[in-house]
């Protein structure tokens, strides 16, 4: 129960940064928050059913479901991509205004056209 | 102002949000199961997750490394497209600054273990936990040890951006033969073609060769990422 509100608490937190910053690099941040956010909860949706990793072994045993982790290998991934798309972007708006302030850069676009 | 709406807007999320993550019901079970029981029959990987997405999900895992390949290619064009005012390549910059002792000593000492592991990591991924795509993650922090530690000797470094982009190409050629390989043996594209031929060569064979190229691609991948953003200069 608690763990579950938690997760929820940090993916909200992902929420507001990305809504109430205005540096883009920590809305950069706060995007992956969420994604980690989301990556925990299906990690620990898939660990009730069992305790351990999920490997074939003789004895039958109580293994995790396997298939939110491999779901998640491939959030991860795509978040990183994500991320990396992410800051490239910035970099190149920070090149040519020259700050990071998504404010800032409204109204030099603004002022530009 | 902005931040009474980001308030007013979580508190709105979480009751959106609240209903579906809260409660504790029952995970299924059925698929865990059947998992468990036809796994290692149907791939030949033990390692059940490594069975999911190698075996049964395949298709997700080569689209998820175009997604890999359509991002590095994006900052690839961003970063590059620029017009650069600054070729910080090959001269040896005048200042160390960024040359301290621990990155000195774990560069040199801790990036080939680093590697080894992260090779291990990949071998053994269809029998222990991990894989491709956490072996190549590793295995691109291994080289991005190298490649913080070589300030200042850039131009003997063989450690380019050349090199890992003829290994990015290389393996996902190699990913494109390991999907059109089960079409040689009669098998649908994607399924394990050893299953088809009796015991001449184990089935694991192929989940191996399948984490082998995904694990290059990842590592070239970030390792170009990881070079890219470490060569933009702040000014």
């Amino acid at each position: 129960m608690i763990n579950r509100i938690l997760v929820l608490c940090l993916f909200l937190l992902g929420f507001y940064g990305l809504m109430v910053q205005k540096n883009m690099v920590k809305k950069v941040f706060a995007l992956s928050i969420q994604n980690s956010a989301v990556v925990l909860l299906f990690i620990l949706e898939g660990s009730r059913i069992g305790s351990l990793a999920p490997i074939v072994t003789e004895a039958q045993a109580a293994y995790v479901d396997p298939i939110p982790q491999a779901l998640m290998l491939t959030a991860i991934v795509v978040g990183i991509c994500v991320t990396a798309l992410a800051l490239a972007l910035v970099f190149r708006l920070y090149k040519k205004y020259e700050t990071l302030n998504i404010e800032e850069i409204q109204r030099k676009a603004i002022d530009e056209s | 102002m902005i931040y009474a709406m980001g308030i007013i807007s979580i508190v709105l999320l979480s009751i959106v949000l609240g209903p579906f993550i809260i409660p504790d019901t029952l995970w299924p079970q059925t698929a865990r199961d059947f998992l468990q029981h036809n796994g290692l029959n149907d791939t030949g990987a033990s390692n059940l997750v490594s069975a999911i997405y190698l075996g049964y999900r395949a298709y997700d895992t080569i689209g998820e490394t175009i997604v890999l390949l359509a991002a590095v290619t994006g900052a690839l064009y961003l970063i590059k497209s620029l017009p650069m005012t600054h070729t910080g390549s090959m001269e040896s910059r005048p200042e160390l600054k960024g040359k301290t002792t621990i990155i000195g000593v774990t560069t040199g000492k801790l990036a080939p273990v680093v590697m080894l592991f992260g090779w291990y990591v990949m071998f053994f991924g269809h029998l222990s936990p991990g894989g491709g795509f956490q072996g190549g993650v590793v295995l691109a922090s291994g080289m991005l040890f190298i490649a913080l530690g070589r300030e200042g000797y850039r131009g003997e470094s063989k450690l380019n951006n050349q090199g890992f982009h003829l290994i990015e190409v290389l393996s996902l050629w190699f990913i494109i033969v390991l999907v059109c390989i089960p079409l040689v043996f009669g098998a649908s594209i994607l399924e394990n073609p050893f299953t088809r031929i009796d015991e001449i060569m184990p089935r694991v064979i192929y989940v191996i060769g399948f984490n082998m190229a995904i694990g290059l691609k990842v590592a070239s991948g970030l390792t170009l990422l990881g070079l890219l953003m470490m060569d933009m200069t702040h000014d």
